[in-house]
């Protein structure tokens, strides 16, 4: 019995590998969920326009509402000359367009379909899922390696994920290019590829995209500067070092770019929120504490206010009197002088933003289209198995999450000691990947909080979610394979050649 | 038996009606919604701002107690004037006018009141006012009227009636500034029908409008304007407030506040410093009007009527709370034209000041305002500069003279100069009689006192309610303790096994080194 089955893993493993079993099985997975009609995906919660409208569609005129409640599969497309103008600057827009493009070319010059988008998104993110076990398993293709595989189509795949494909939401592109960056750089330091340098192109390309996609990512210029440094010891690179010194300048132009280009309304109504729902928040009464900070007491009544009122509001937060005596006053200084004078209520402040930190389900959204029988709002209960657990039982401590940066740098660190003595790279590589990872990790809480308080935790943090799971698979993988701490692949192990 | 039975039925029927009339005794609006008024525009002028316009012309027939529908000409359909007491015509656009037939052959049957704003004056008209027309270009004129004059804006054409029969009567007067200066009237009114050929929103003009449609309308009275100081809310400098508060106090000037609330948070210091500053108001002579909220944006909050009544009732029975009691409202125009703002919130007052419109943000728009007990025509003092005012003055409706709370001393001191130098006999609010109505109480104040569903309320007390202390967090989620305690347990695991590991790790180096040692 074992003998066949010996034979016939022989046989798998020979046609298809785990890099190839994944991909596939994301591919079933996500394509019934995203193309077979009904299709899947998220209603609009009034973000929609920033991707929509400069981009040249427009929503048909229904006697219905087309936010919230159900997923809008078919758009207008401008035939004439458009007026929008750029709200927010976004490399998404590159992908809106040849989506437009794409569906000009196939499908209708008037109506646009959202799955030309979601196709995009699918065929990149399968190349994602393709890398990202290619670069997890290599060289090895046992039967854990096909466990590594399995695990990653549970994670990565999960509808909460690939749910976004179907959306304008700027979402999707910075998880697929964010699986990019860490596979390239692993697979680099792996030599999955004789070439280095189209997984090198691919980590600056990748990163790039992901630097300019979403204004709040622009502090991850430093964190993939850390990562890129470690392509600094690949091996007879020095002449080469120069490009990719030129490449990291690139990084961090990209994020000082991406920053300038945060007009002055959305840095309003970010530094009101974070006022709101920052500095009034998780405290007693916060008129002393104002005032101390040379703030009005009164502000403290604008506890839990929004920027845009959803019904009524007492004062226009816009209006030129809150903006001079308010929003002029409560910069990013006073903001950290105000934390550091008040340290347990920032500390509150960490756990509450932690709280839900692996929760990626969009909650406020449907995931149905109209006319399938399903009730406003309702969720997909499709595939989900593994954002639910972790959604539910990861540790909601911001303690626990520096716990497990730390106890996760010390655990690499080790083999970085180990491979630098002996002049290897991998581990190298490797502990600077995890440090950049750990520090998205670390920080991205921190700024959540000083940028815009308890409000909207979920969009400002969603790259730390993606960051934790990229984590968590590493060390599986890693253990599984038992390189951990010895990187080195004796001779015969290796399964690729 | 029949027939006691039937006197039994006609007595409580009787009883019961008693019984809602004693119940309910402010009906104020069934009484004056006898007349109605249709005001029809021909566009809304954007370019020249003639929103503005009709906003003014709404609040002021308001403040004459007259409900107002208002159309755009093509929405009017033959018959419909059959249902008001009155028409407006106002034009906008000379270059558009009216186009549409039924209207104006509607109008020319029409038998009540007919009044023409602005340019496009036909004939017939022109023989219903007793008068020719005259076309005067490219002139700028000036108004006069009781002693006061303005001059007008620069403006293209102007129709003036001229050579007006004997029994028409004239308000005010439009000359030219040549030498041989040229007069002809400015308003004219024959009997039932009326001209104005010039409109604007601020000013003398204004003024000599609304004394103009009010001699028409036959709503004329005498009023003294109310000082009403407006842009108050709890994030005002309230050292400032205080201190105005207390200026016009000593100098024996009565006055108005429009002052924002806050329907959450109220259990703050924040709130009780801000009420404290509105209480010592009311001790000084002036009295609280509660300004309405701002309506949200960028989408309007469709279906918010509900939410919209709590929030007032809110600010209400907070303001209440801490013996602050607001004796009206003061809003933005717009909100008497749209029926959700108007049925949720400006309802629970029959005495109002209404603003001019700043942002218009419509929940559900129907043009269809009504009338209150008494309503303010607001204007903002500055826009009087012009106008020589005197003791004598007086305002055909009642009217509030706006001035703004400025946010520094510097400025309050060249405002008080500025209220100082106005020589006017203000109204004292003193000599009102409103009441609010919110959920199950009533407000009232009557002969300056003050009164809580009938009793009587003291508002020299100060009622500090405000001692708890309101921690405010995310809302959580069910089971979140459970998982919060699941979080620290597993934080501390962490932790513990974390040292273990440094531990042994470091043991572990030693006895590796100490193998190489011997």
């Amino acid at each position: 019995m074992n003998k066949y089955i010996n034979i016939w893993f022989n046989k798998f493993q020979k046609y298809i590998s785990p890099a190839m079993m994944a991909m596939i099985l994301a591919a079933m997975i996500s394509g019934i969920l995203l193309f077979i009609p009904p299709i899947h995906g998220l209603a609009d919660n009034g973000d929609f326009y920033r991707a929509m409208n400069s981009n040249g569609i427009y929503r048909l005129p229904t006697n219905y509402s087309q936010f919230l409640n159900y997923v809008i599969p078919k758009f207008g497309i401008y035939q004439y000359y458009n007026e929008n103008s750029v709200p927010v600057f976004t490399s998404q827009a590159v992908i809106v367009k040849f989506a437009v493009f794409l569906n000009k070319l196939f499908y209708s010059k008037t109506i646009f379909d959202i799955r030309f988008l979601a196709i995009i998104y699918y065929v990149f993110f399968l190349g994602a899922i393709y890398l990202l076990t290619k670069s997890l398993v290599f060289p090895y293709r046992r039967i854990r390696s096909y466990v590594v595989a399995l695990l990653i189509v549970f994670i990565f795949a999960d509808s909460s994920f690939t749910l976004y494909f179907n959306s304008f939401f700027a979402e999707p592109g910075m998880y697929i290019v964010m699986l990019y960056s860490f596979s390239s750089i692993l697979a680099i330091s792996r030599d999955c590829y004789k070439k280095r340098w189209p997984m090198i192109l691919l980590f600056f390309g990748s990163t790039l995209f992901l630097l300019t996609i979403k204004q709040q990512n622009a502090p991850l210029a430093l964190t993939f500067s850390v990562v890129a440094v470690g392509l600094m010891f690949l091996p007879n690179f020095r002449a080469r070092r120069f490009a990719i010194f030129a490449g990291i300048v690139a990084l961090i132009f990209a994020g000082a770019f991406t920053y300038s280009k945060i007009n002055k309304e959305f840095n309003n109504v970010n530094q009101y929120q974070s006022f709101t729902h920052g500095v009034l928040m998780e405290t007693d009464d916060p008129g002393k504490k104002l005032s101390k900070a040379g703030v009005d007491s009164q502000y403290s009544l604008m506890r839990m206010q929004e920027y845009y009122p959803k019904t009524y509001d007492t004062v226009r937060p816009s209006s030129k009197y809150v903006e001079k005596h308010l929003i002029n006053k409560t910069g990013m200084g006073w903001l950290i002088k105000y934390y550091i004078q008040n340290p347990k209520q920032f500390i509150s402040l960490l756990n509450v933003s932690t709280q839900d930190i692996m929760v990626t389900q969009v909650k406020a959204v449907g995931n149905y289209t109209r006319n399938t029988g399903h009730k406003p709002k309702e969720h997909v209960k499709y595939f989900e198995l593994y954002s639910t657990y972790v959604g539910t039982f990861f540790p909601n401590k911001y303690g626990f999450i520096c716990l497990y940066a730390f106890g996760y740098t010390i655990v690499y660190a080790i083999s970085c000691y180990l491979d630098f003595r002996k002049h290897r790279y991998q581990g190298v590589i490797r502990f600077l990947l995890v440090f950049g990872l750990v520090t998205i990790i670390i920080f991205i809480p921190i700024i959540s909080v000083l940028a815009a308080g308890e409000a909207d935790l979920a969009k400002h943090q969603f790259i730390v979610p993606i960051t934790l799971d990229l984590t968590i698979i590493l060390f599986i993988s890693d253990i599984l394979h038992h390189r951990l701490w010895n990187t080195v692949v004796e001779d015969g192990e290796n399964d690729e050649e | 038996m029949m027939k006691n039975r039937f006197l039994i039925i006609l007595l409580s029927l009787l009883f019961s009606a008693g019984l809602n009339f004693i119940i309910n005794p402010i009906n104020t609006q069934a009484a004056v919604d006898k007349d109605k008024i249709l005001l029809v525009y021909d566009s809304e002028n954007n370019v020249e701002k003639s929103q503005k316009k009709i906003d003014a012309l709404q609040r002021s027939l308001t403040s004459m107690n007259l409900p107002v529908k208002t159309i755009s000409q093509d929405k009017y359909k033959t018959g419909m004037l059959n249902h008001y007491t009155g028409v407006i015509t106002m034009i906008n656009w000379r270059q558009v006018g009216l186009v549409n037939k039924n209207f104006i052959h509607d109008r020319d049957e029409f038998n009540g009141v007919r009044l023409h704003i602005g340019n496009n004056l036909t004939a017939n008209e022109a023989t219903q006012l007793g008068g020719n027309i005259k076309k005067v270009y490219q002139e700028q004129f000036i108004l006069k009227i009781n002693h006061d004059e303005q001059i007008l804006p620069f403006s293209e054409t102007v129709m003036v009636l001229d050579n007006l029969s004997d029994q028409v009567q004239t308000v005010g007067t439009l000359s030219t500034q040549e030498k041989d200066q040229k007069t002809y009237p400015y308003g004219v009114i024959n009997g039932k029908n009326g001209y104005l050929p010039y409109f604007n929103s601020n000013g003398l003009s204004s003024l000599a409008a609304i004394q103009m449609i009010a001699q028409l309308f036959n709503r004329s009275s005498k009023n003294q304007p109310m000082l009403t100081i407006t842009n108050v809310t709890p994030y005002s400098n309230l050292k400032v407030l205080d201190a105005l508060s207390l200026y016009c106090y000593r100098k024996e000037i009565p006055f108005a506040v429009s002052a924002s609330s806050v329907s959450k948070n109220t259990q703050m210091r924040a709130f009780t410093k801000y009420t404290t500053v509105l209480n010592s108001i009311q001790n000084r002579g002036g009295v609280i009007f509660s300004r309405m909220p701002i309506v949200g944006f960028p989408s309007p909050p469709v279906g918010s009527g509900t939410e919209l009544n709590q929030i007032i009732t809110s600010y209400m029975v907070s303001l209440a709370r801490e013996n602050v009691y607001p004796i009206g409202i003061s809003s933005s125009g717009y909100w008497n034209q749209d029926k959700v703002l108007r049925n949720n919130a400006l309802k629970k007052a029959d005495n109002l000041i209404l603003l001019p419109n700043k942002r218009v943000i419509y929940v559900k728009k129907d043009n269809d305002s009504i009338a209150f007990k008494k309503s303010f025509y607001a204007m903002p003092i500055a826009s009087l500069n012009k106008v020589k005012l005197t003791y004598g003055t007086s305002f055909e409706v009642p009217t509030a003279l706006t001035v703004s709370l400025p946010d520094s001393v510097t400025k309050l001191h060249s405002l008080e100069q500025e209220i100082n130098n106005l020589q006017l006999n203000w109204f004292d609010p003193i000599n009102l009689s409103t009441n609010v109505t919110t959920g199950t109480s009533i407000m009232s104040y009557k002969h300056g006192e003050y009164y809580m569903n009938g009793k009587k309320e003291n508002i020299q007390e100060t009622k500090n309610t405000n001692n708890i202390p309101i921690y405010a967090t995310k809302p959580k989620a069910l089971f979140s303790n459970y998982f919060h305690l699941q979080g620290s347990i597993l934080m501390i695991f962490f932790a513990i096994v974390l040292v273990i590991l440094i531990i042994f790790a470091l043991l572990g180096r030693q006895i590796y080194k100490n193998m190489f040692k011997r």
